[in-house]
C-alpha cells in the first residue's frame, strides 16, 4: 500500500515513546479498521504504525470501586461478550456494538472510533452521556480527559502531539441508574449514524434525579446537550419534559446536508430519537 | 423445432441442475480474471481522472509522475492511433478526455507502472490544468437548458389531447425515480495483451466481447479480426459491463499498445463508482384522462433521464421506457415523450430492465394517483385498466397483447397471497396502531422481451464432439452468475440425450463465435439456447444419416437415449458412436445461428412489433413503516413469475429472489447523491447502500407459474428470467404508499419518489397528515 | 518491486494448517499476502475497504475482513481460507450445503459468505433463519442470493 513501519510495544510507556520519536508520523493502530481504510483512500500516509494490541492496559477491562475501566484498544466483540460490563452500561455496549459489521466488530474498538473523531461515531454519544473519562498518556505523562473534549472537528481530535487514549473509565453510580443508545441509519447495520442519541438518567422515587444526554451526527462533534438535561432532571419523566428535551436536542443541532440526510430531517430525528431513548433509559433505571 | 420429449438423465432440460460453477464457487477455486497471476512481464494501469465536473483541459503535467519509481509510461488522447470513441450506440464518446472534461471522474490518462499501487500514486501525482466552467447536474437544470444528448423521442396514440380534455376526471402529478449503482462484487477489470502483428488479445470482464472486439478496433485502428476477446465468468454484471466494460478493455488495450507489454487495468471501488454510469434516474410528468370509475382516456407523459455527459446506452434505455409506460395497462389515446437529458455526471447505461422498471414506475405512480384521488381501492383501478378484449390488447406502440396472462396471474397471486384477508388485518391493524402503519401494495407485470432493435437479436454457437464421445460447447453469452452456461449446455445435453457432465463449458470469446450481441434483455438463453440447438441439430442429423447408413436402419430408427444410440437393431454409447463416425470422417463440428423472427420497429414512428414475446408476473408486498422517523421494513412478499416452462427452476428461482432483492434496493435503500460540485458521495458500500440479508423479507413466498408453456416457439417454450421480476419489487413502493396513505384514509395522493428512503417516508407522512388534516 | 528503504518484517504464521514464513512490508494486508504472495485466490477483493465481506477469512476462529487487517498482526496466529475447507475432493459439509441449496449466483461473494458462516457458527449465533440473516449481513451478495444462503446456513448448522 505504502511505505511505513511497523511496531508492535509491550507497553503504554514504549508506545508513547515511539509516537514520540515519529515526530507526528506516527498512528495508533489496534483493530485497523479505520486506518487501513484511511491509508488506502490516500487520506493518511503514516510514516510509522504503532500497533497496541499487545499492550495489557490498552485490552483489559477491569472493575474498581465501582467505576469501569475499559482499555482504548478493547474490540466491540469482547465487550459484547462482558456479562458485567453489559449489565452496567447496556447503552454503551450496544453502541460499541454498532461500530461496524459482524467482521469489523471482531477488531474495532472504542478507542479507535474515538481518535477517528468522525461526528457520526456510535460509540462516543453514548460514552459521553455515560460521562466517561478517558486516560491519556503523551510525552508529558498521564492525564484524565472528559470524552467529549477529545474531538475537536471532523477528523480532527484535542489529543497533543505523541498522546494517545489508553482507557475509558466509566464512573460508578448510584442504584438507579440507566443507559440507552438509540441511532437511525438509512439500512442496515454497517451504515454510519444519521443522528445519534445516548442517554443516561437516575430515577429515584419516579423522579430523574441526573441525566446526561448526547446527540451525534447532528454537528462537527459529538454533542452533550446540556439543556436537553436540564429538562429531564427534577421531573417524572412527564411528556412536557420529555417534550422540552427533545426540543433542546432539536435546537442544538447545528447539522449539515450531505449524502446521508438534510438538515430538517436529522433535525426532527433528534427530536424523536431522545424521546425512545429516555424511555428506555427510564427502563433501565427502573429495574436496576 | 420439434417437441421436446424429457428424461430422466442427470441435467435434463427442465430439471433443477446446479450452477455449472457451483462447486468450484464454494471451493474458492472459480477464476475470476483478477484471480490469476498474469503473463510474463504485465505491467498494471491506473486512470488519472478529472477532479471537476466540467471544464477545458488546457494541459497534462506527468512530469513528476512519469519520474516515480516503476512508471513506465503515460497515455492520453494524443497517443490514441485509432478514433478515439467509445460510444456503442451514437458518436463522439472519447475514451480520454481532449479538449474538455465533461464530469467529474473523467478519464484524462492512464498511468502504466509495474505494480498497481505505484500506478496509482503515479495517477495521483498527475497535474491536470483545467479551466472550470459551470456544470449542468441534474435532470430538471437539463431539462431547463434543453440540454439532451440525444433528439427527443415521441411516441403518440391516437388523439391524447382531446381525450384527456374530454374525459370526466383529470390529474396532473410528477414523480421521480433514482438511478442505481450496479455495485458487482468484481469490479471493472480488463487484460489486454499484445500479440504479433499489432493483434490484441483481451481478457475482460464483459458482458458484450464483440463490443469490446470493436472498440479496441477502432481505438487502435485494427480490423476486428486482429483483436479477440475472452471472459470465462463475470462477478456480477448486471447491465454494467456492456459499454463500461468496453471502456475499460479499451483504455488496457492502449496501454498495451503504448508499451508493448501486457496490462492489466482493474478500478478499485471508488474510480469503478466514480467512473462509470449507472441506472438513470428518471423524472415523469403527467395530465392523465380518466373516468369516474378510474378508466383511462388519455395520458399525456414525459420522461426525462439523466444521460450524463455522453450518449452511451440513454437512447435504447429511453425507448424501452417508453414501450414500458403502459405496463399491464391499456392506454387508448396516448402521448409519451422521452427526454435523454445531458448533465456533467458519470454517463449512464444498461442496468437489468434497461428502462422498464422507470416506465413501468411511472404508470403505477399515475394508476395510484387516479385510485386515491377517486377514493378507491388502488388494485380494483389497476385491474379496471389491464389489458383485455374488444380492441383493448393493443400497446401505444402498435403491438397486440397475444398472450395477456395478466388476469390469470392476479388472480393467483391474489389467492396465494391471502389478499382479501390481509387488507382488512391491516386495516384494522393499523387503526389501533399510532406510530407504526402497515401498507399493502400490489405489482402486476408485463415486460417485453427482445432487444428493441431487431438487428441485435441474433445469437451463435459452436458445438464440437471429439472422437471421445466428449463435448464441447461455445456460444455468444457469457456467463455472469445467471446460469445461462448451465442452461445452454442443457440444451445441448438434451439435443443428444446424454447427461449433463459430458459437456465441457468454455470461455466465450470472440474467436469462436463471432458477430455476437451483448448477454443483455434477458434474451441470452433465447438467443443462445436456440444457437446451441441448431448446431448440435447439425451434428446429429449427421450421426443419424451415418448410423443408419452404418447399420442399415432407416433414418427414424436411429434413436438417442440416456447416453446411447439405437440404430435399428444396434445399440451403443455415445461414445461409441462418435469415435465410429470419426472413423468414418463425418464432421462432428458445427456452428448453430438464430435469429429472432416476426420482430420490428421503426425508431422514427416508435412503432412496430419489437417485442416476441411477453413475460407476465405480478407481486404482493407488505411493509410496515414508523411515522416518527420514516425507517420501513418489508415483512413480506408474495412474487409469482411466468417463466413459461422454465429450462431450470432452481436458477430461475435463484433470478426471480435476486432480481427482487434488487429491485428492493432501488425503491427503497439505494440513493446515489452529488454535491453542488457533481462529485458523486456515494462512492463506496459505506455510503451506498445495496440490500442486505436482514433486508429480504422474513416471509418470501417466490413461485415460478405452471403449466404455461411459451406460445411463442423459443427454446423449449421457456421464457426469458433475467430482468421481468425486478419490476416485481414495485409492489414495495406501491405498500410504502398504502401505508403513508393510510394517515389520510385512503383518499389523498401520496408523494412519495424512488428510492423511498426513511427520509422520503417521513416527509411523505408529514405532508399526509398535513393535507388530510386539510380536508 | 522492492526498494531498500522500505521496511520488511518476517513474518510467521499458519494457514490452513500450514506454517508459513514469510517476508513483508509492514502496510501489507493479509488479503494481498494471501492473494498476491501465496497465490491462495480464493479469499475475494470485493471492495477493499472492509464493507463488502468478500475477502472474510477465520483468524483463530474468528471471522474478519482480511482487507482491514495488516498481515504482520497475524504473527502467530491460525488463519484459515475457503481453500482450507475441503479435504481433497470431499467439500466440507458447510460448502455442500451451498451447493444443494442454491446458495450463489455470480460466486464472487461465496467464499467470504462461507467463512463468515463459519465464524458465525462457532461464535455460537446461528440460532434460527432470522439469527443467522442478522448475522450474515456483513457480507454483501449482490446477485440477491440471500435466501438461499441463509437456508444453506441453516441447514448445516441444523437451526
Amino acid at each position: 500500500m505504502m511505505e511505513a513501519q511497523y511496531r508492535a510495544p509491550g507497553s503504554v510507556d514504549e508506545a508513547v515513546a515511539l509516537m514520540a520519536g515519529a515526530g507526528g508520523k506516527g498512528r495508533v493502530l489496534a483493530g485497523g479498521t479505520d486506518l487501513l481504510v484511511q491509508m488506502r483512500a490516500g487520506m493518511v500516509a503514516p510514516g510509522l504504525i504503532v500497533d497496541v494490541k499487545r499492550i495489557a492496559e490498552m485490552t483489559a477491562i477491569s472493575q474498581i470501586a465501582g467505576a469501569w475501566r475499559v482499555g482504548a484498544a478493547v474490540t466491540g466483540a469482547e465487550i459484547h461478550d462482558h456479562a458485567g460490563l453489559k449489565k452496567a452500561w447496556p447503552g454503551v455496549v450496544e453502541a460499541i456494538n454498532l461500530i461496524g459489521s459482524k467482521q469489523v466488530q471482531g477488531r474495532a474498538s472504542a478507542g479507535g472510533n474515538l481518535c477517528n473523531a468522525s461526528p457520526a461515531a456510535d460509540s462516543v454519544p453514548a460514552l459521553v452521556a455515560a460521562g466517561a473519562i478517558a486516560t491519556v498518556q503523551g510525552p508529558n505523562g498521564r492525564r484524565e480527559v472528559p470524552v467529549e473534549q477529545i474531538p475537536a472537528g471532523p477528523g480532527k481530535t484535542s489529543l497533543k502531539p505523541g498522546e494517545i487514549v489508553v482507557s475509558f473509565t466509566l464512573p460508578a453510580r448510584p442504584a438507579g441508574s440507566g443507559d440507552a443508545y438509540l441511532r437511525l441509519i438509512p439500512r442496515t447495520e454497517m451504515d454510519i449514524a444519521v443522528v445519534g442519541c445516548g442517554v443516561n438518567l437516575t430515577m429515584k422515587d419516579g423522579t430523574c434525579t441526573a441525566a446526561r444526554v448526547a446527540l451525534g451526527a447532528v454537528a462537527p462533534t459529538v454533542l452533550l446537550v446540556e439543556g436537553a438535561a436540564k429538562a429531564l432532571v427534577g421531573s417524572k419523566l412527564d411528556d412536557k419534559a420529555i417534550e422540552a428535551a427533545a426540543a433542546a436536542c432539536r435546537a442544538a443541532c447545528k447539522p449539515i446536508d450531505d449524502k446521508r440526510g438534510t438538515i430538517v430531517y436529522r433535525t426532527k430525528i433528534a427530536g424523536v430519537l431522545l424521546k425512545r431513548a429516555v424511555a428506555i433509559a427510564a427502563e433501565r433505571a427502573r429495574s436496576n | 423445432m420439434s417437441a421436446a420429449t424429457l428424461s430422466p438423465r442427470h441435467g435434463a432440460v427442465s430439471s433443477s441442475v446446479r450452477h455449472d460453477s457451483a462447486l468450484k464457487h464454494t471451493t474458492g477455486e472459480a477464476i475470476y480474471l483478477d484471480d490469476q497471476a498474469g503473463p510474463p512481464g504485465m505491467l498494471h494501469a491506473a486512470l488519472v481522472t478529472s477532479p471537476v465536473a466540467h471544464g477545458r483541459l488546457k494541459g497534462i503535467d506527468a512530469a513528476a509522475a512519469l519520474a516515480m519509481p516503476g512508471v513506465v509510461a503515460m497515455i492520453t488522447a494524443a497517443d490514441i492511433p485509432g478514433v478515439n470513441d467509445v460510444a456503442p450506440v451514437g458518436k463522439d464518446e472519447p475514451a480520454l478526455a481532449t479538449d474538455k472534461v465533461e464530469y467529474l471522474g473523467h478519464p484524462v490518462a492512464i498511468v502504466v507502472a509495474a505494480t498497481r499501487d505505484r500506478a496509482v500514486h503515479a495517477a495521483e501525482a498527475v497535474r491536470l490544468n483545467i479551466e472550470e466552467l459551470p456544470p449542468v447536474l441534474t435532470i430538471e437544470a437539463a431539462l431547463a437548458n434543453e440540454s439532451v444528448v440525444w433528439p427527443v423521442m415521441e411516441m403518440k396514440r391516437g388523439d391524447w389531447a382531446a381525450a384527456i380534455a374530454g374525459a370526466p376526471q383529470r390529474l396532473t402529478g410528477q414523480v421521480k425515480v433514482g438511478g442505481q449503482e450496479h455495485f458487482y462484487l468484481e469490479g471493472q477489470i480488463a487484460l489486454a495483451i499484445p500479440g504479433e502483428d499489432g493483434d490484441m488479445r483481451l481478457v475482460a470482464s464483459t458482458q458484450h466481447p464483440t463490443e469490446v472486439q470493436h472498440i479496441v478496433s477502432r481505438l487502435l485502428g485494427l480490423p476486428y479480426n486482429a483483436v479477440t476477446t475472452e471472459v470465462r465468468r463475470l462477478g456480477g454484471g448486471f447491465g454494467g459491463k456492456e459499454s463500461q466494460a468496453s471502456l475499460v478493455a479499451g483504455l488496457a488495450a492502449l496501454a498495451a499498445r503504448k508499451t508493448a507489454k501486457p496490462v492489466k487495468l482493474r478500478l478499485d471501488r471508488a474510480t469503478d463508482m466514480r467512473v462509470t454510469g449507472k441506472r438513470h434516474d428518471f423524472l415523469a410528468r403527467y395530465e392523465v384522462g380518466f373516468d369516474d370509475e378510474g378508466r383511462i382516456r388519455g395520458l399525456d407523459i414525459l420522461l426525462a433521464s439523466r444521460a450524463g455527459w455522453s450518449a452511451d446506452h440513454s437512447p435504447p434505455v429511453m425507448t424501452r421506457a417508453l414501450c414500458h409506460i403502459d405496463n399491464a395497462y391499456y392506454l387508448p389515446a396516448t402521448r409519451a415523450r422521452g427526454f435523454c437529458c445531458k448533465t456533467n455526471t458519470q454517463s449512464n447505461t444498461a442496468f437489468r430492465g434497461f428502462g422498464g422498471p422507470q416506465g413501468a414506475a411511472a404508470i403505477e405512480a399515475v394508476v395510484e394517483h387516479i385510485a386515491r384521488h377517486l377514493g378507491r381501492d388502488p388494485l380494483a383501478v389497476r385491474q379496471l385498466n389491464y389489458y383485455g378484449d374488444g380492441g383493448r390488447d393493443v400497446t401505444p406502440y402498435g403491438q397486440r397483447v397475444f398472450d395477456n396472462l395478466l388476469p390469470r396471474v392476479t388472480q393467483e397471486m391474489l389467492a396465494s397471497s391471502d389478499w382479501t384477508a390481509r387488507r382488512a388485518a391491516i386495516d384494522a391493524f393499523n387503526a389501533s396502531s399510532p406510530v407504526v402503519k402497515r401498507g399493502l401494495g400490489f405489482m402486476p407485470l408485463k415486460f417485453g422481451v427482445s432487444f428493441n432493435l431487431p438487428t441485435l437479436n441474433q445469437g451463435g454457437a459452436l458445438v464440437h464432439i471429439y472422437a471421445d464421445g466428449s463435448i464441447r460447447l461455445n456460444h455468444g453469452g457469457t456467463e455472469m452468475g445467471q446460469g445461462l452456461h448451465t442452461k445452454v449446455a442443457q440444451v445441448v445435453a438434451d439435443v443428444f440425450k446424454v447427461d449433463l457432465d459430458r459437456i465441457k463449458i468454455t470461455a466465450t470469446t470472440t474467436a469462436e463465435v463471432p458477430n455476437t450481441s451483448a448477454t443483455a434483455a434477458s434474451t441470452g438463453s433465447d438467443l443462445n439456447g436456440m444457437a446451441a440447438f441448431a448446431a448440435a441439430n447439425t451434428i446429429k442429423e449427421r450421426l443419424i444419416g451415418f448410423a443408419a447408413a452404418h447399420f442399415g436402419a432407416a433414418l427414424d430408427q436411429v434413436v438417442f437415449q440416456d447416453n446411447q444410440v439405437r440404430a435399428g437393431n444396434h445399440v451403443l454409447d455415445f461414445g461409441e458412436l462418435a469415435h465410429l463416425a470419426w472413423f468414418h470422417r463425418i464432421s462432428l463440428s458445427a456452428t448453430g445461428f438464430y435469429r429472432t423472427p416476426d420482430i420490428s420497429w421503426d425508431p422514427q414512428s416508435m412503432t412496430g412489433e419489437p417485442f416476441y414475446y411477453f413475460s407476465y408476473g405480478a407481486a404482493v408486498a407488505e411493509v410496515a413503516i414508523d411515522t416518527l422517523t420514516g425507517e420501513h421494513k418489508v415483512l413480506r412478499a408474495d412474487l409469482l413469475q411466468d417463466c413459461g416452462r422454465s429450462l431450470n427452476p432452481a436458477i430461475d428461482l435463484g433470478q426471480i429472489e435476486g432480481a427482487f432483492v434488487q429491485g428492493m434496493g432501488w425503491v427503497t435503500c439505494e440513493e446515489l447523491w452529488w454535491d453542488a460540485q457533481g462529485r458523486l458521495r456515494t462512492d463506496g458500500p459505506s455510503t451506498y447502500k445495496i440490500p442486505g440479508s436482514r433486508d429480504v423479507p422474513p416471509i418470501f413466498n417466490v413461485r415460478i407459474l405452471e403449466n404455461s408453456p411459451n406460445p411463442r416457439p423459443t427454446i423449449y417454450r421457456s421464457k426469458a428470467i433475467g430482468e421481468p421480476p425486478l419490476l416485481l419489487a414495485i409492489a414495495v413502493w406501491s405498500a410504502l404508499r398504502d401505508a403513508v396513505a393510510s394517515l389520510g384514509d385512503h383518499r389523498v395522493p401520496v408523494s412519495l419518489d424512488a428510492p423511498a428512503t426513511p427520509e422520503r417516508v417521513l416527509f411523505a407522512c408529514e405532508d399526509m397528515k398535513r393535507r388530510a388534516a386539510l380536508r | 518491486m522492492t526498494d531498500s528503504s522500505r521496511q520488511r518484517v518476517a513474518l510467521a504464521l499458519a494457514i490452513n494448517g500450514r506454517r508459513h514464513r514469510v517476508t513483508i512490508e509492514p502496510s501489507t494486508t493479509l488479503l494481498d499476502l494471501l492473494r498476491d504472495e501465496l497465490g491462495l485466490f480464493g479469499t475475494k477483493k470485493g471492495c477493499d475497504m472492509g464493507a463488502c465481506g468478500a475477502c472474510t477469512v477465520l483468524v483463530d476462529g474468528r471471522r474478519i475482513n482480511a482487507c482491514l487487517a495488516l498481515a504482520v498482526m497475524q504473527e502467530g496466529r491460525d488463519v484459515q481460507t475457503i481453500e482450507g475447507l475441503a479435504e481433497g475432493e470431499a467439500l466440507h459439509p458447510l460448502q455442500q450445503a451451498f451447493v444443494e441449496h442454491d446458495a450463489l449466483q455470480c460466486g464472487y461473494c461465496t467464499p467470504g459468505q462461507i467463512m463468515s458462516a463459519l465464524g458465525l457458527i462457532g461464535e455460537g449465533r446461528a440460532t434460527d433463519a432470522a439469527g443467522i440473516a442478522e448475522q450474515m449481513s456483513g457480507n454483501l451478495c449482490r446477485c440477491g442470493a440471500h435466501p438461499n444462503i441463509v437456508a444453506a446456513i441453516a441447514a448445516y448448522a441444523g437451526a
